[in-house]
């Protein structure tokens, strides 16, 4: 494990002439909002830095190589997975006030942003110039393009549209040694030597700080439609979903949650739950008005063939946001509701999710655990939330994540969907990749950052 | 170096005497790819299998020699080409449909399955898998990974990275490696995925592959609209997307291709058209006819001449015959091609169009361009015969002038055919020294000897 250097007077100092005392957060209320993001984790940073500017960043890796402390990039902070932590001290670099959008191209579908800019605020300005910029992580609001660039994010929307990386097309990046470099085209295609690019999106700050994004844009839909339906279990929800997919019909959204779920929002449900084991489907249609008007019609039509109870048609934007408001408060009842939260990320194969919900009930009773599980059924990606009513026996509850991820690998699924790894899901790495593939990988961190002070602790184990 | 005979046995060994040749007339089977260039082995072998594979490799890197992996030699830069010898891995043998999942909306498949038989049996389920490389009767689904490849359909569809989900590979070192997942999301870990797709058979062997499919569009649409002028029918494209239609295929020919190809075929093309667009729409019964009428009246707002319509199968081959036509038609032109694969944005179209107007009447050679205008990829193409050396320099001057145009326009020098050997000696106008030196080290990680398929991509 390398040794850092503590932040002495001395680097403080440094930092500060070299960068500006502007962009430091000396406000120790301020600096310490830092020490988290929305995982349970928490690091008290040495020191918090504001930056304005990729000179200051080029500055501070340069410092940071001389005196060896570390540093990690941060957005809005909104990762699951303790990405954006100082886990081993050092310097927080944020980059929320590197906010500009510095075009929106009408012609090319290309916009070019700074990576503090928040996703939502990027989704509206393309919108604004009736175009669209797919990706849709939970968090849009506060979570930046950078770090959802730098995690790979995803949506709902990932089913028909894809993760964040289906958008980038290129990136400035600061690599650790502080040089900067530009990788990808302006283009929709283009091969010239690796993909850079596409090593640096999902790569969770580790090889190098984004600086600056080449994103593709495609048009924005003329209409949204959406219908909801109930069923009787979830196997059948999953043969609904089946049945759509193979019926020649993309959905812009499929989610589902499951009974445990919906017994939390009760009070918001337009209907009372009418079984045990009901789970409900959200489904999202957007294009045309005239073909989703029809589609949507056809769609509902499957889900009462499959065995529908109540179906919830939502052509209006007021129904459709009343219906995520619902998911939105399952997540935050979850999150209250419970003494320890573990949200897991899984993704299996969308024929499997039967199978592993209909487990999950013994892993609860294995390993005194609360389950809530709801997710993307469009793409396999299912949201664990794992709880437990005290924090009193964590490794009982680490053996129950650990079972229930090897579950998900025998299934031929991932333990993370969307999330990425970062510090929460380090030590289950090993379960998914073989010592071949860790290895390259390590070999690759140690050629981009040779001194491991970008972000070190992350994603390998040590 | 020269394979000695010691270790040609030992690789009989590996993959039997019946899979392994260093006959001449063998050899010379694949000494060429769609380039010009030729360049003989010192021996061909067919590997059954993933073990097999791991074990040349093992062999290569304690007798020290190079190996190149091949699918089936369509690539237009010579990645698949024995530049300094050694043994050519043919993966023919890798040619089975695993299985096409339809419920999860993937497939697993072997490198050598030739991409248009992969369309054929995705498409029997009702499912689609979008790329579709000029070359895909012949291309395999390996090559394709390899290279990036594109195609028609990458304007709305994307390329060959954005449907791999996973791939199995055996890398330089020997060690049998598994990215990527099964699933149509995953995180974990650096994209190893997305380096090997692209990386031009330099990383490692690509030994099976995941990719995610869609179904399969309910109907197509296609037409064809004539134009005074090339930059008329750039000014349609841009248009078109303004106004939020994405075709799944938006091809243009100009006056040269379109002349070539009724030379060749006699089709009764328009041969005094500026430019042609060939436009293919698909999607639902209820939206292509819409669609394609909102086409026809951008057309027509744009002066275009001739519209043509086709809904049935025959109706749209038809359509497509001349577009296919033009890269065999080209040769009349002149004995050698010099073929690039420029990309720039859409918007930048009408100006590159009339850089090489310019450059065509500077020069005087023969140059035709046709290609991908729904995303700026342009096959520009110089027809002449390279004995002639004062041609030769003035098309070299006009290749350098052009690439320099294309960086300058935000653009990139290489589409979808890859770098190679015939564009390894541009890389560096596109690429930085440090982004070069990074992507060496990455080599260079994967390959420390540097046995796999060597000389490509890098310049010396």
């Amino acid at each position: 494990m390398a040794e850092y250097a503590p932040i002495t007077d001395e680097i403080r100092s440094r930092i500060t002439r070299e960068l500006g005392d502007e962009c430091i957060v000396s406000n120790l209320d301020e600096a310490g909002t830092y020490a988290q993001d929305a995982s349970e984790l928490r690091y008290t940073p040495e020191m918090v830095i504001r930056v304005e500017e990729t000179r200051q960043i080029r500055r501070l890796m340069r410092l940071a190589n001389e005196y060896r402390f570390p540093v990690t990039p941060r957005g809005g902070g909104s990762g699951l997975a303790g990405g954006c932590l100082p886990v081993r001290g050092g310097v927080v670099l944020s980059l929320e006030n590197m906010n500009r959008i510095l075009s929106v191209h009408t012609e090319d579908l290309v916009a070019e942003v700074e990576p503090g800019t928040l996703t939502k605020v990027l989704r509206d300005a393309a919108q604004s110039k009736g175009l669209f910029f797919p990706p849709d992580p939970a968090g849009m609001d506060q979570s930046t393009i950078g770090g959802n660039a730098a995690t790979n994010a995803g949506g709902p929307s990932c089913i028909k549209y894809g993760t964040t990386k289906d958008y980038v097309l290129g990136l400035e990046v600061v690599l650790p040694s502080g040089r900067l470099i530009k990788t990808g085209t302006r283009t929709r295609k283009g091969v010239v030597g690796y993909d850079l690019t596409q090593l640096f999106v999902g790569s969770e700050g580790t090889l190098g700080i984004i600086t600056g994004l080449i994103l593709k844009l495609i048009p924005f839909p003329e209409a949204v439609s959406g219908t909801s339906a109930v069923f009787n279990d979830l196997p059948t929800a999953m043969r609904a979903v089946t049945k759509i997919l193979t019926r020649g019909h993309l959905p812009s959204a499929i989610e589902f949650l499951d009974a445990k779920c919906l017994s939390l929002v009760n009070d918001l449900l337009p209907f009372k739950v009418p079984g045990e084991k009901s789970t409900l489907l959200i489904i999202e249609l957007d294009g045309a008005p005239e073909q989703i008007r029809h589609e949507i019609g056809v769609i509902g039509k499957i889900c009462e063939d499959v065995g529908a109870t109540h179906l919830l048609p939502a052509p209006d934007k007021e129904e459709r946001e009343r219906i995520w408001e619902m998911r939105r408060q399952v997540s935050l009842r979850i999150h209250d509701n419970s003494a320890l939260y573990i949200p897991e990320d899984v993704a299996v194969p969308l024929g499997k999710i039967p199978a592993l919900v209909a487990e999950l009930p013994n892993f609860e009773a294995e390993y005194g655990l609360e389950i809530y599980a709801f997710g993307h059924a469009g793409d396999g990606n299912i949201h664990l939330n794992i709880t437990a009513e005290s924090r009193d026996n964590m490794t009982r509850v680490e053996k129950g994540v650990q079972a229930i991820l090897a579950r998900v690998i025998r299934m031929g699924g991932t333990i993370s969907g969307e999330h990425g790894i970062g510090e929460a899901k380090k030590q289950y790495l090993s379960m998914e990749l073989s010592a071949e593939s860790i290895r390259l990988q390590t070999e690759i961190k140690n050629v981009f950052d040779p001194n491991m002070v970008l972000n070190p602790g992350k994603i390998f184990p040590e | 170096m020269a394979l000695t005979d010691t270790t040609f046995r030992k690789l009989q060994d590996i993959v039997g005497n019946a899979y392994c040749s260093r006959k001449k007339e063998d050899l010379v089977c694949y000494a060429y790819d769609a380039t010009a260039a030729s360049y003989l082995p010192d021996a061909v072998l067919f590997p059954r299998n993933t073990q097999e594979i791991s074990a040349i490799i093992n062999l290569a890197n304690k007798d020290a020699f190079s190996v190149i992996p091949r699918g089936s030699g369509s690539g237009m830069t010579g990645g698949s080409l024995a530049v300094r010898g050694g043994v050519i891995l043919v993966m023919s043998r890798f040619n089975r449909i695993l299985e096409i999942d339809k419920d999860n909306l993937i497939a697993h498949a072997e490198p050598g399955v030739v991409t248009a038989r992969f369309h054929q049996a995705v498409e029997k389920e009702g499912l689609f898998y979008p790329p579709d490389p000029s070359s895909s009767e012949f291309s395999t689904l390996g090559g394709n990974l390899a290279e990036c490849a594109g195609g028609p359909r990458a304007v709305k569809y994307g390329v060959t990275r954005d449907y791999v989900l996973g791939l199995e590979a055996v890398l330089p070192t020997g060690e049998i490696i598994q990215a990527g997942v099964r699933t149509a999301k995953g995180v974990v870990g650096y994209d190893l995925t997305r380096l090997l797709v692209g990386s031009e058979g330099t990383l490692g062997i690509i030994t099976r592959i995941t990719v995610r499919l869609l179904p399969l569009p309910e109907a197509i649409r296609a037409m064809t609209a004539v134009f005074t002028s090339l930059e008329k029918a750039a000014e349609t494209v841009s248009e078109i997307i303004a106004q939020g239609i994405i075709p799944r295929t938006l091809e243009f020919m100009d006056n040269a291709s379109i002349r070539c190809v009724e030379s060749h075929l006699r089709m009764a093309l328009p041969v005094e058209a500026g430019a042609l667009l060939l436009i293919e729409v698909d999607g639902k019964f209820e939206t292509v006819d819409i669609l394609i009428k909102q086409l026809e009246t951008v057309c027509m707002s744009q002066g275009a001449k001739d519209i043509k319509f086709a809904e049935t199968k025959s109706e749209i081959a038809n359509l497509w015959k001349a577009r296919k036509a033009i890269s065999p038609a080209l040769f009349q032109y002149g004995p050698d091609k010099i073929n690039e694969d420029i990309v720039v944005p859409r918007s930048r179209i009408p100006d590159m169009v009339r850089r090489i107007d310019a450059l065509k009447e500077k020069t005087g050679l023969t140059m035709v361009s046709f290609g991908h205008a729904g995303d700026g990829n342009i096959h520009f193409n110089i027809m002449l015969d390279k004995k002639n050396q004062d041609d030769l320099k003035k098309a070299e001057a006009a290749i350098d002038s052009l690439f320099e145009y294309t960086l300058e326009l935000g653009g990139t020098i290489s589409g979808e055919h890859g770098v190679g050997i015939t564009k390894a000696a541009y890389i560096t106008k596109e690429i930085g020294p440090a982004e070069l030196k990074l992507m060496k080290k990455i080599k260079k990680i994967f390959d420390p000897n540097g046995i796999l398929n060597p000389g490509k991509i890098f310049p010396d």
